[in-house]
C-alpha cells in the first residue's frame, strides 16, 4: 500500500513538473508570437552566400517579401540556392499553437547570454517535422538558434543574428547549416570526360555540413504588398 | 600571290556540297535541341540538378538562354571535329584524287605556299563553322529563352555563374574551341598529304579522335600516363572557361600543348607535301 502511494506521488510530481515546463515554454512562445505579429508585412534586400563544398557560386542578391500569417516570397533575377526550410519556417511553425507541445528542457548560457531551450514536439505523427529545438533569449525575447529535425531533409541548424530590428524579432543575418548528401552524377550525364575523380579525402570533405549565410538589410515594415508578389 | 592562292582555295572549299554538310547538320541538330528544351527543358534541368535539390531549393529561372547554349555546345563539341575533318581531310588528297594537284603544283608558287594557303583556308572554314555554331546555339538560345544564370554541371561539382559574368566566358570558350578544332584541321590536313583519296584521311581522323576520347574517358591506370599527351584531352579545356575562378594555368598549358600539336602536324605535312611525288 505504501509502495503504491509512493509511486503515485512520484507520478504526480513528474506530471506536475512536465505541466509546469509546458506552461513556462508556452508563455515564452506566446511572447515570441506576440512580437512576431507586430509586423504585418515586410520586404528586405538579402545577400545569399552558400558555403557548400561541391558548389561554387558568387553571393546572390535577392528581395524577400513577407505577409502575415505565412505568405513568403523570394525574388531574384538569377538562380538562388536556399535550404528546404525557408526563412520564416520557425516562426511559421510556432504560430500554429495547437499543432505542437512545447517543453522547456533546460537553460544554457552561450556567449554570456542566458538562453531557454525549448523542445517543440508536433502533435500529429504525420507531420514532416520530427522535433524542433529552439534557444530563446528571454531578456530580449528573441530566438537565437533553432534546430529542426525532419523526416526527409535531415537536421538543419539555424543561427540568427539580430541588430537594429531586434525589437520586432527580425534578424540581420541567418546562417543555415544543413546535412549534405554526397553529390555525384554520372560523367556521361555531366559530359565531364577526361577529368579525374576526387580523392577519398576530398569526397569526405564534400560530405561536411553545408552552410548558407543570408545577410538581410533595408527592411521595410508594414508596407502594402499586393497579392501578385506572392504568386509564382 | 598568297592572297590569290587563299582565295582560290576558299572558292574550291565552298564550291563543294560536302562543305555545307557541317552547317546543315549544326542547323538541324541545334534547332531540334532548342525545340526540345523549349518544350521540356525544365524537366531536363530538374533531372541534372536533382542531387542538389535533394538538400536545397533552387529558386529562379533554370532554363535560360545561357544554360541551353552551354548544353548544346557541350553536346556538339565532340561531333564538330568530325565536320571539320570532312573538309580539311580533303584539301590535298581530294585534289590528288581528281588530278588537279599536279596542275596546282606546276604553278610558279612554292609547295610551301600552296600548303599554307590550304591550311589558312581550312582554318577560315573552321572559324566560320564555329561562328555558325555560336550564332545558332548561343545567339538563338538567348533570343528564345532570354538571358539568365548558368549552372555548370560536373560529375562531382556544381558551378552557378551569374548572367553578367557569362558573356566573356562564352567568347573565351569559343576562342579555345577554335584552337582545338584547328588541331583537328591540321591533323587531317597532315593525313591528307599521305593519301590519294579523301576517305582515308577523313575516316582516320575520326578514328583517332574516337580512340583518344575513349582512352581519355576510361579510368584505367594504364592510360593515365598517356592521357596528358593526347590532344583530345586538351580539346575540352574550353569548359574551364566556366570555372569559378577560371583555371588560367590549366588553360594556358592546354593551349600550349594544342599549339605544339598544330606546329608538329603542320611541319610533318610540309615535309611530306614538299617531298611528295605527284604522279597524277
Amino acid at each position: 500500500m505504501i509502495r503504491k502511494i509512493y509511486i503515485l506521488l512520484i507520478l504526480t510530481s513528474v506530471s506536475c513538473r512536465i505541466c509546469a515546463q509546458t506552461d513556462e515554454a508556452g508563455k515564452i512562445i506566446d511572447k515570441l508570437i506576440k512580437k512576431f505579429q507586430l509586423v504585418n508585412t515586410y520586404s528586405a534586400d538579402v545577400v545569399i552566400r552558400p558555403e557548400i563544398s561541391f558548389l561554387k557560386m558568387l553571393p546572390q542578391k535577392a528581395t524577400i517579401y513577407f505577409r502575415q500569417p505565412d505568405k513568403f516570397r523570394i525574388k531574384t533575377t538569377g538562380i538562388t540556392i536556399l535550404p528546404k526550410q525557408q526563412f520564416d519556417n520557425v516562426m511559421n511553425l510556432l504560430s500554429k499553437r495547437d499543432s505542437y507541445i512545447p517543453l522547456l528542457t533546460s537553460k544554457e548560457t552561450i556567449n554570456d547570454i542566458k538562453l531557454s531551450v525549448i523542445n517543440v514536439i508536433p502533435v500529429a505523427d504525420t507531420s514532416e517535422l520530427i522535433l524542433a529545438k529552439i534557444w530563446v533569449d528571454e531578456v530580449r525575447n528573441l530566438i537565437v538558434k533553432a534546430q529542426l529535425t525532419t523526416k526527409t531533409n535531415g537536421t538543419i541548424l539555424i543561427n540568427y543574428k539580430h541588430g537594429a530590428l531586434a525589437e520586432y524579432g527580425l534578424p540581420d543575418e541567418i546562417i543555415f547549416t544543413v546535412d549534405m548528401k554526397k553529390f555525384k552524377v554520372p560523367k556521361a550525364v555531366a559530359a565531364d570526360i577526361n577529368t579525374e575523380s576526387k580523392s577519398v579525402e576530398e569526397q569526405v570533405k564534400q560530405q561536411k555540413p553545408g552552410k548558407i549565410i543570408v545577410t538581410i538589410k533595408n527592411y521595410k515594415l508594414n508596407i502594402d504588398l499586393p497579392d501578385n508578389i506572392f504568386k509564382n | 600571290m598568297f592572297a590569290g592562292l587563299l582565295y582560290s582555295e576558299l572558292i574550291k572549299i565552298f564550291s563543294k556540297p560536302r562543305s555545307y554538310i557541317g552547317f546543315v547538320a549544326i542547323t538541324i541538330i541545334v534547332s531540334l535541341i532548342q525545340m526540345a528544351m523549349y518544350l521540356d527543358g525544365l524537366n531536363y534541368f530538374s533531372f541534372v540538378t536533382g542531387p542538389l535539390q535533394a538538400s536545397f531549393n533552387l529558386e529562379g529561372n533554370l532554363v535560360s538562354g545561357n544554360m541551353v547554349a552551354f548544353v548544346i555546345i557541350q553536346t556538339l563539341i565532340l561531333q564538330i571535329p568530325l565536320l571539320v575533318a570532312l573538309v580539311t581531310g580533303d584539301l590535298i588528297s581530294g585534289e590528288s584524287a581528281t588530278g588537279t594537284l599536279r596542275i596546282l603544283a606546276s604553278k610558279p608558287v612554292s609547295r610551301t605556299a600552296i600548303l599554307f594557303a590550304k591550311f589558312t583556308a581550312g582554318l577560315l572554314y573552321t572559324l566560320l563553322l564555329l561562328i555558325w555554331l555560336g550564332f545558332m546555339s548561343w545567339g538563338l538560345a538567348l533570343f528564345i529563352f532570354g538571358p539568365g544564370d548558368l549552372i555548370v554541371l560536373k560529375s562531382e561539382e556544381l558551378i552557378i555563374l551569374q548572367n553578367a559574368d557569362i558573356g566573356w566566358r562564352f567568347l573565351l570558350a569559343f576562342g579555345i574551341s577554335f584552337i582545338s578544332l584547328s588541331v583537328v584541321a591540321t591533323f587531317s590536313l597532315c593525313l591528307s598529304c599521305f593519301a590519294d583519296n579523301s576517305i582515308g584521311p577523313i575516316i582516320s581522323t575520326m578514328a583517332v579522335i574516337i580512340l583518344f576520347t575513349i582512352m581519355g574517358t576510361l579510368e584505367i591506370p594504364f592510360f593515365d600516363a598517356v592521357k596528358p599527351y593526347l590532344f583530345t584531352t586538351h580539346m575540352i579545356v574550353w569548359r574551364n572557361s566556366f570555372d569559378l575562378p577560371v583555371s588560367t594555368p590549366q588553360i594556358c598549358t592546354s593551349l600550349t600543348i594544342m599549339i605544339a600539336h598544330i606546329i608538329l602536324f603542320l611541319s610533318v605535312a610540309l615535309y611530306r607535301f614538299n617531298k611528295k611525288d605527284i604522279l597524277s
